[in-house]
């Protein structure tokens, strides 16, 4: 095991990779700063694309079926996901930095945890704990 | 998502009931309360609480409410305690749309 996130108590973790052991403890103002994350990305893709010029509009298809109009929103949506899930991992970086010292990724390469299945792994056990759920 | 701790006005209103049952704390202290204690706390929340109408309208099935003034009551606080879209993945909004629709043939 390259690694270990034990629960000490109710909101008491430690991660323990090589010869390194941090605590930390999972807080309200994280939780917030999460859920917030899907305001803030669409804020942001707004702003991005007004910059271009461009209108989220512009990435709903509109088709005519039978005479009416449907709408695909496929685009529309993936634009969307890749907002917030880009700005749910830079949350989850600066949490990472704060108890750390690393973002998730420089994390992930000082563990060396080298494949797929491993960092996935890891991610989603930080991320559980970060949430209030035990991994 | 009944609850969200994004949401400011949200936020706020699990700050006031902290305070009000457990203990007169800053803002910035509440923020660094632990996650798991403070939804423990939030999972026992009693009935007299502001904070449980919100959450009880949030969840209420309106079309189960047989009396037509109270299911207008919790239709209307429904709709002023909503948690705006915009703090919501795509995959929740879209699970909303389907219950509300459901609500909706069930008012109907």
């Amino acid at each position: 095991m390259k690694y270990q996130i034990i629960k000490n108590a109710t909101d008491d973790y430690t991660l323990k990779y090589k010869d390194k052991e941090f605590n930390y403890k999972p807080d309200v103002e994280l939780m917030s700063k999460l859920q917030e994350a899907p305001k803030n990305a669409r804020i942001k893709m707004l702003k991005d694309l007004a910059k271009d010029g461009i209108s989220l509009k512009d990435f709903t298809i509109e088709q005519r079926k039978d005479g009416k109009t449907y709408f695909d929103n496929t685009n529309k949506n993936e634009l969307e996901n890749t907002y917030i899930q880009n700005e749910m991992l830079e949350v989850i970086n600066d949490v990472c930095r704060k108890n750390f010292g690393l973002s998730l990724s420089e994390l992930i390469l000082d563990m060396d945890l080298e494949n797929d299945k491993e960092q996935e792994k890891f991610s989603s056990e930080l991320g559980a704990s970060l949430m209030g759920r035990t991994p | 998502m009944i609850i969200c701790y994004g949401y400011p006005s949200d936020l706020e209103q699990m700050y006031a009931f902290y305070c009000a049952r457990y203990e007169n704390i800053s803002y910035d202290e509440f923020l660094k309360l632990g996650i798991e204690q403070f939804s423990m706390k939030l999972n026992s929340i009693p009935k007299d609480e502001p904070l449980y109408e919100i959450i009880k309208s949030r969840t209420i099935n309106l079309g189960k409410i047989k009396d037509k003034e109270e299911r207008k009551y919790w239709r209307e606080l429904k709709k002023i305690n909503k948690i705006p879209d915009i703090y919501k993945s795509n995959d929740e909004i879209e699970q909303e749309l389907k219950k509300e629709l459901r609500n909706y043939n069930g008012v109907i």
